[in-house]
């Protein structure tokens, strides 16, 4: 079944990139504009391999990489920290269900004034703010795979006589993963975005700064080459973690677990 | 009538009762009120009936798995108010397996806290002995309901509660499943309840036949009119068909 929503994963779509670049070159030969505002192809994608071979890119690439992961993996371990307090009463489960209604419409750059005055503007700042992307749509997507196990697991759980703890161990965790990985994919993707818009504001991550920091300086030093190949680097990441790995990743869970591919995966 | 009366052949508590029990849907209507079923110790007991009159309901009841508004079922004699793993159900459902455990270690789920065996004995009397190692969403739905099957012996039941388990399956895989049941049933000495509403289903596995009407009554249970050659060949086998159908004054399949 095909969600519309869901991205569509056609590796033609990497055609289409390619189709772009040249678009932009002959838009830009054809226009004539001040190549500090469009600047030749060659001279991105120059700086794209001088960066990752060479300069500061793949650096700052890994930096921010290892960043936003180790974000992702702080906010999936507090989901499940979260999902075992709810699933220990009714009154919790309330209370955690009403704070993630608060918490995940909350952008995290709304936060920024607070976090400034909690954490100053260092790592833990842009980590405070990737976690906060991560964990209420890994918390909520969590939430709904507890709630909308297959009932035949819950009764059977049920006629075996498992403890709580049990069945949400042996049971709803396990059985919820599709709905976990569904938290993580978005999960991803908002702490990309907030990771490189954080670090646009915090400044420079660490001595070296991420990819967020290189746009910034970028922009300062007029480097509008630089800018574009980490503006590319930032997509083309985007990208491939979401559609070659996560996407991937969900729509083959999806089908072990029987469960309709929300994926795009297998559509025409 | 012709057939084996197990009422008459196995003195003693039954196996399963159902005394006088009410429930209700959510708005206060009954789905069935003031019900009595008894089912002997070893025998299959198939309760008939068109859909939506009660029947799986009925035997959620009798698993404890939904609450009964009056009356007490019984277990061996015993008041029962919880479910338990000597009475283990099985659905219809293509969703009871759990996808992340391969089919051995579905088998092996009731009985991993202390594990006393393997799961290759019951994989062989289902006749799954070479599939252990795959996963749920690699089986078909016949070879699925046969691990269900293995799963339920694994915790060594008394009791079946099988609702409608072959009605998703075609008509040979579903004769082929009907023999295992019987070769189980015969090996285990289990005591069965078989919801279906499929006749002929009812005159190859039962020893006993309960029809249960729309309104949720039940009609006394009746002796399974076939002897045991119960193949859809003989021709007492349509007649007993066509008698039962025409008894109870309802199409059915």
């Amino acid at each position: 079944m095909k969600n519309s929503f869901s991205p569509d994963t056609n590796p033609r779509r990497w055609l289409y990139l390619v189709g772009l670049l040249v678009l932009w070159e002959l838009i830009r030969r054809i226009s004539g504009v001040n190549p500090l505002l469009m600047p030749p192809l060659e001279d991105i994608l120059m700086e794209l391999v001088h960066g990752i071979f060479k300069g500061m890119l793949i650096r700052r690439w890994l930096l921010s990489m290892a960043l936003v992961c180790g974000g992702l993996a702080a906010g999936t371990v507090l989901a499940m920290i979260l999902i075992v307090i709810s699933s220990t009463g009714r009154g919790a489960s309330s209370f955690l269900s009403f704070i993630s209604s608060l918490m995940h419409p909350l952008p995290g750059l709304a936060l920024l004034p607070l976090v400034i005055l909690w954490f100053g503007t260092g790592t833990p700042a842009v980590l405070f703010i990737i976690i906060h992307a991560v964990l209420w749509p890994i918390y909520v997507n969590l939430e709904s795979g507890v709630r909308s196990l297959a009932p035949a697991w819950t009764s059977y759980a049920r006629i075996l006589k498992l403890g709580r703890w049990e069945t949400f161990i042996r049971i709803s965790l396990p059985g919820s993963f599709p709905h976990l990985i569904s938290g993580i994919r978005t999960g991803w993707a908002r702490s990309w975005r907030a990771f490189i818009a954080a670090e646009m504001v915090f400044g420079a991550v660490g001595i070296l700064g991420g990819l967020g920091w290189q746009l910034f300086e970028s922009r300062v030093m007029m480097d509008t080459p630089a800018l574009y190949s980490a503006l590319l680097v930032v997509m083309l990441t985007g990208m491939a973690m979401e559609e070659i790995i996560l996407a991937r990743w969900e729509n083959r869970v999806r089908m072990k677990w029987g469960e309709p591919d929300n994926t795009g995966m297998n559509t025409e | 009538m012709n057939g084996r009366s197990l009422y008459q052949s196995l003195p003693g508590p039954a196996a399963l009762e159902l005394k006088n029990i009410t429930r209700r849907w959510p708005g206060g209507e009954p789905v069935f009120s003031k019900l009595d079923l008894s089912i002997p110790r070893g025998s299959i007991c198939c309760l008939l009936g068109p859909s939506g009159c009660g029947k799986s309901t009925l035997l959620r009841c009798a698993a404890s798995l939904d609450t009964i508004e009056a009356g007490e079922t019984l277990v061996g004699g015993e008041i029962v108010t919880t479910p338990s793993p000597e009475r283990q159900l099985i659905l219809q459902d293509d969703r009871q397996l759990f996808p992340w455990l391969n089919i051995s270690e579905n088998i092996l789920f009731p009985v991993c806290r202390n594990i006393t065996g393997s799961a290759e004995g019951l994989l062989e009397m289902v006749g799954l002995a070479d599939s252990g190692s795959l996963y749920p969403s690699q089986l078909s739905g016949g070879m699925k309901q046969r691990a269900v099957l293995a799963r339920a012996l694994a915790a060594e039941p008394d009791i079946l509660l099988l609702d409608e388990p072959f009605g998703a399956l075609d008509s040979e895989i579903r004769k082929r499943l009907h023999r295992v049941l019987l070769d189980i049933h015969q090996k285990r000495k289990l005591t069965i309840l078989l919801v279906t509403h499929d006749v002929n289903e009812a005159l190859i596995l039962a020893d006993t036949i309960v029809y249960m009407g729309s309104s949720g009554k039940l009609s006394q249970p009746e002796d399974n009119p076939l002897d045991d050659k119960r193949n859809m060949e003989n021709p007492q086998f349509f007649q007993a068909t066509m008698m039962i159908r025409k008894r109870y004054g309802f199409l059915m399949e």
